[in-house]
């Protein structure tokens, strides 16, 4: 191996002939590089971790929030069967009524949990809230705004964070 | 230092992410969703709208929504919107200020560079376009790298070996293969094929038809020309299609789908995986005509190929592994997220690219518990096992008898409650403690274990500073086996080392009753009358006796036994306390207090 100096000046050994002696000054420089290397890494990784700290903190906070979306988007479906239940149900029928007092405390529950159905026809259309599933014609409403609600949409009422963006057909222009 | 985000910028939906720790990590977008659609839309206001919240509106904007753009790039075909003309790049980039805005809330820092990826096939033209596009959109693109290469990459397959990889790519609407040819880092396209109209949405499809079909055959109505129930079957076809990937069979429920003059109808189906192959073989077999294409225009037969690396959200489907399977006699890798392995290739380029070193801190684990022998036998875990290495943890303990004044460290390793049937790492004195009552003495014991796995283990008297310690190498020098026998070992006496534990400290918490019995009664004296110690030592002296013998239930008895007398002279004691507040000898003893024996005990738990 060259153990030749490669910077005269920066060489720190005591020969006279600096070009030529075996001091391994290279081998101190390379050291040195190495130990730069690892302070960067050091200092990228705590980089990371700090950011990583902040950015867990953060999550933790929503996670809660964003679990009991999860959830009750999942149950929203059951509510959606029972609605149509009671649209299909006789009138009078005892069945219709128990039909009706469930889906009344179905909103009770969600109403306790800060979370409200959306979506009617005739509501303008709204992207942040609304999902257009098809375009339509209709004699009732004006061009932009809602025919019909295929499925309605909920969202939590203290951040207006959505669980379920409703579908609507949407009247043409 | 700002951070180079990785980008998959795909034809129906992009994904961002970026290396984190040595770890690529995809970023979610505001809405939270890990993938953003590749829709831009503008307002009849001229509101501009990107992703989901563009998506939901494009059925009621078709003029002004683009779709699918990444088709045009590198043409000169424009978009005009309201009196303005959009060139590709100029949509493009719109979406990549999306995902820009969406890294930056997440990294919390302002991002300026990007790597992104492009198919194979993308000519020049088209990957200059590509590069416009980040331009425009504030990105300085550090590079443009291959979809089958990123994904390559995410999967570490550049690591191995020269091989020849196959990455299969169905996604939202096209399905993509590659042959690359992989060695010393250098990755050489082979050939492309594919169908730029075949996807997810098409296997959807089938599964609505049969669904209608049988519906029909049982109640003579097309669903289809309903358009509620059409919608709420597109929904469930999707995650019937999503649920048959993971299971045998699934059942479509359908409550109320319409009705008729006899009334309400529903729709109640079980779809099971054989039919839903039998309904999408043609599709499956769709996508091996581009992959024999492939093969044949690399020049290589089903043997040739050491991997396939499934990409895309319908790699998913178990007829299209099987099929590929059965095509190059191997399994396919599935074990990366296949929405985000692409994203997530672009990342580990921009990590590399960055200087962020990949695996970079080849952090070690301690592979089973350190820890030491306490009073009884017991083995008190210092150190966790899986504990990432550097780790440093110290903890507190005591004397165990009265005048004690050397203590026995004797560390050991594993994961079993009792101290026996753990693996002795090695033993050292502390000396020269200075004579107390038990459990005065403050013994600090730190484990430090640097990252090499050599564990210092010290013994501080924190009354008198002295110190004595071992240094232990090799404590990480275990098998895969070796560790995982040990824990199965634990898990399989976890029972009985319960029981023998708990045994210990009913023996432990004994003592400790009779000492404080025993303590109390001295330094009450003559305050005492016979009378009224006479019970207690009565109780004493039985429990000294059952101590003799194994019985645990007996030593329990006994002890309660023992506090209850106590319990009649303790007022007494109480009182006098009150009247002498300052004899050290009355101040608080409470014969109940479990202070886990020691030969010396856990006083407190001190983490560094």
């Amino acid at each position: 191996m060259n153990n030749k100096c490669s910077n005269e000046e920066k060489c720190n050994c005591e020969c006279e002939d600096k070009v030529n002696c075996e001091c391994g000054c290279e081998e101190q420089a390379e050291q040195k590089t190495e130990a730069v290397g690892s302070d960067d890494k050091f200092l990228r990784l705590a980089a990371d971790f700090e950011n990583f700290k902040k950015r867990t903190k953060v999550e933790k906070e929503a996670l809660y929030g964003l679990s009991v979306c999860e959830t009750v988007g999942k149950l929203l479906p059951i509510f959606d069967d029972l609605e149509r239940a009671l649209a299909a149900a006789d009138e009078d029928s005892a069945v219709k009524k128990g039909v009706e007092q469930v889906l009344i405390k179905a909103d009770s529950v969600l109403k306790s949990m800060n979370i409200e159905a959306f979506g009617a026809p005739g509501e303008e259309f709204d992207a942040n809230y609304h999902e257009a599933v098809m375009q339509t014609a209709s004699d009732e409403y004006k061009g932009g705004q809602i025919a019909s609600v295929f499925q309605k949409g909920y969202k939590m009422t203290t951040n207006d964070k959505v669980i379920r963006y409703a579908k609507v057909s949407v009247v043409a222009e | 230092m700002s951070k180079i985000i990785g980008i998959d910028l795909g034809t129906t939906n992009s994904c961002v992410a970026v290396m984190e720790g040595g770890e690529p990590v995809v970023i979610a977008n505001a809405e939270g969703a890990r993938t953003t659609p590749s829709v831009v839309a503008f307002s009849k206001t001229g509101e501009r709208m990107v992703g989901q919240v563009a998506k939901r509106q494009a059925i009621t904007n078709p003029d002004r929504t683009v779709i699918s753009i990444k088709r045009d790039m590198g043409s000169s075909r424009k978009v005009a919107i309201d009196g303005t003309d959009y060139t590709p790049e100029m949509i493009s980039s719109m979406v990549l200020q999306k995902l820009k805005a969406d890294a930056e809330a997440y990294l919390g820092e302002k991002v300026t560079e990007a790597v992104i990826t492009v198919p194979a096939y993308f000519s020049d033209a088209q990957r200059q376009a590509t590069k416009n596009a980040g331009t425009i959109a504030g990105l300085d693109v550090k590079r443009i790298i291959n979809e089958p290469t990123a994904a390559a990459l995410a999967y570490g397959v550049d690591k191995e070996t020269e091989q020849k990889v196959m990455v299969y790519d169905l996604g939202g609407g096209t399905f993509d293969v590659s042959i690359l040819d992989i060695g010393d880092g250098v990755f050489e396209v082979l050939s492309t094929s594919g169908n730029n109209r075949l996807g997810g949405d098409d296997f959807d499809e089938r599964i609505i038809n049969y669904l209608a079909a049988e519906f029909k055959k049982e109640n003579g109505i097309d669903l289809k020309n309903d358009k509620m129930a059409l919608q709420r079957l597109k929904e469930a076809a999707e995650k019937a299609k999503i649920e048959l990937s993971g299971m045998m069979s699934t059942n479509v429920n359908l409550p109320f789908i319409t009705a008729d003059a006899t009334g309400p109808k529903h729709l109640d189906i079980t779809l099971n995986r054989a039919k839903f192959n039998e309904l999408t073989a043609d599709l499956v077999e769709a996508t091996m005509i581009p992959v024999r294409k492939a093969m044949d225009d690399a020049g290589l037969r089903p043997e040739n190929i050491d991997k396939v690396l499934l990409v895309g959200g319908s790699s998913r489907i178990p007829a299209v592994q099987e099929a590929l399977r059965k095509f190059i006699d191997k399994e396919p890798h599935k074990g990366i997220n296949p929405d985000e392995c692409v994203a997530v290739g672009a990342a580990i380029q921009a990590g590399i690219l960055g200087g962020d070193v990949t695996g970079l801190v080849l952090l070690d684990v301690t592979p089973l518990s350190l820890g030491v022998e306490t009073y009884g036998g017991v083995f008190t875990k210092i150190i966790d096992r899986n504990t990432t290495i550097p780790a440093k943890k110290s903890q507190i303990f005591t004397t165990a008898a009265d005048n004690q004044t050397s203590v026995e460290v004797h560390v050991l390793q594993g994961e079993r409650p009792m101290a026996a049937d753990n693996k002795t790492l090695g033993r050292f004195n502390l000396d020269g403690i200075p004579p107390a009552p038990k459990q005065v003495p403050q013994i600090e014991v730190t484990f430090d274990i640097d990252a090499n796995g050599i564990v210092n283990v010290y013994a501080k008297d924190k009354g008198t500073n002295k110190e004595q310690h071992i240094t232990i190498t090799a404590s990480t020098n275990m098998s895969k086996e070796e560790v995982e026998a040990a824990v199965a070992e634990a898990e399989k006496y976890a029972a009985e080392d319960t029981k023998r534990k708990e045994a210990v400290e009913i023996r432990n918490n004994a003592d400790q009753v009779i000492y404080q019995c025993e303590k109390s009664m001295n330094d009450m004296g003559d305050k005492l009358s016979a009378d009224e110690k006479a019970p207690v030592q009565a109780q004493i002296d039985k429990l000294k006796e059952t101590l003799k013998g194994d019985n645990t239930d007996a030593i329990k008895a006994d002890t309660e036994a023992l506090q209850q007398a106590f319990y009649k002279i303790a007022e007494k004691i109480y009182a006098q306390t009150q009247q002498n507040p300052g004899d050290p000898n009355a101040a608080g003893v409470d014969p109940t207090a479990d202070n886990g024996g020691a030969d010396y005990t856990v006083v407190d738990d001190d983490n560094n």
